[in-house]
């Protein structure tokens, strides 16, 4: 139990708190600016991904502030695995298979594209003119 | 006052998100955030599919994560693909099967 809270939570802690607030958030404020809750929810999943695919390559090491701040708060807070679960539940339960499929596939298929292509811009060398 | 209990409910969920990472070793500190909070969410919800916001929207939507999954998924790939088609399938199943046992008692 001593990994849950040990030395530096309390210091490292408020860049998870604000982060994910601030994530969460901008989730909610998607999901209230649109009518379709599942295309909210597949936007800001494959928004949230690429974000942490800059975030992971800019600040690889995990302790940092910005990685704690962004990528585990803002990255985290903005993207949802239970809504996930839910709507494909929610659509199994009134036996809508195809839907449930599709929010499915087109989950990972946005969310890991999107993850990786981030990778590689964040990757790349800066440009000097 | 929902704003308020919102922000310090997602506070929350992200710092114990945040926590259980530090406690269990790389995807399963993911896989246990997203299959409790799958089942949670469900369990709470209306019988129009929504929940309360900040309770649902903010702390359960911010203890689980879809961005640290496909940084997992990433991470597993590179090592042994087929950690990462197992970890990707058993989060899905899992997590689709909690939130629909959480419907059945909701």
């Amino acid at each position: 139990m001593a990994r849950l809270y040990g030395a530096g939570v309390n210091r490292a802690a408020p860049y998870v708190a604000v982060g994910g607030v601030a994530g969460s958030l901008a989730r909610w404020l998607v999901l209230n600016a649109m009518d379709r809750p599942t295309l909210a929810l597949l936007i800001v999943n494959a928004v949230g991904s690429a974000l942490l695919g800059v975030v992971v390559v800019r600040w690889p090491r995990a302790d940092e502030p910005e990685r704690l701040a962004l990528g585990v708060g803002f990255c985290g807070g903005l993207t949802t695995f239970s809504s996930f679960a839910l709507d494909v539940a929610w659509r199994l339960e009134h036996s809508d298979i195809s839907g449930a499929t599709a929010v499915t596939v087109s989950s990972l298929v946005l969310a890991i594209p999107a993850y990786l292509l981030a990778r590689r811009v964040a990757q790349r060398p800066e440009i000097s003119t | 006052m929902t704003a308020v209990a919102f922000c310090a409910l997602a506070a929350c969920g992200a710092v114990t998100r945040w926590r259980v990472g530090a406690v269990l070793p790389r995807p399963f500190a993911t896989l246990l955030v997203n299959i409790i909070g799958a089942f949670l969410l469900a369990a709470l919800v209306d019988s129009q599919g929504g929940s309360d916001t900040a309770v649902g929207v903010g702390g359960i939507g911010a203890l689980t994560t879809f961005s640290t999954l496909v940084d997992d998924l990433g991470a597993l790939w590179a090592i042994r693909r087929w950690h990462a088609v197992a970890y990707g399938a058993v989060t899905i199943v899992f997590g689709v099967g909690a939130a629909w046992i959480g419907l059945q008692i909701s």
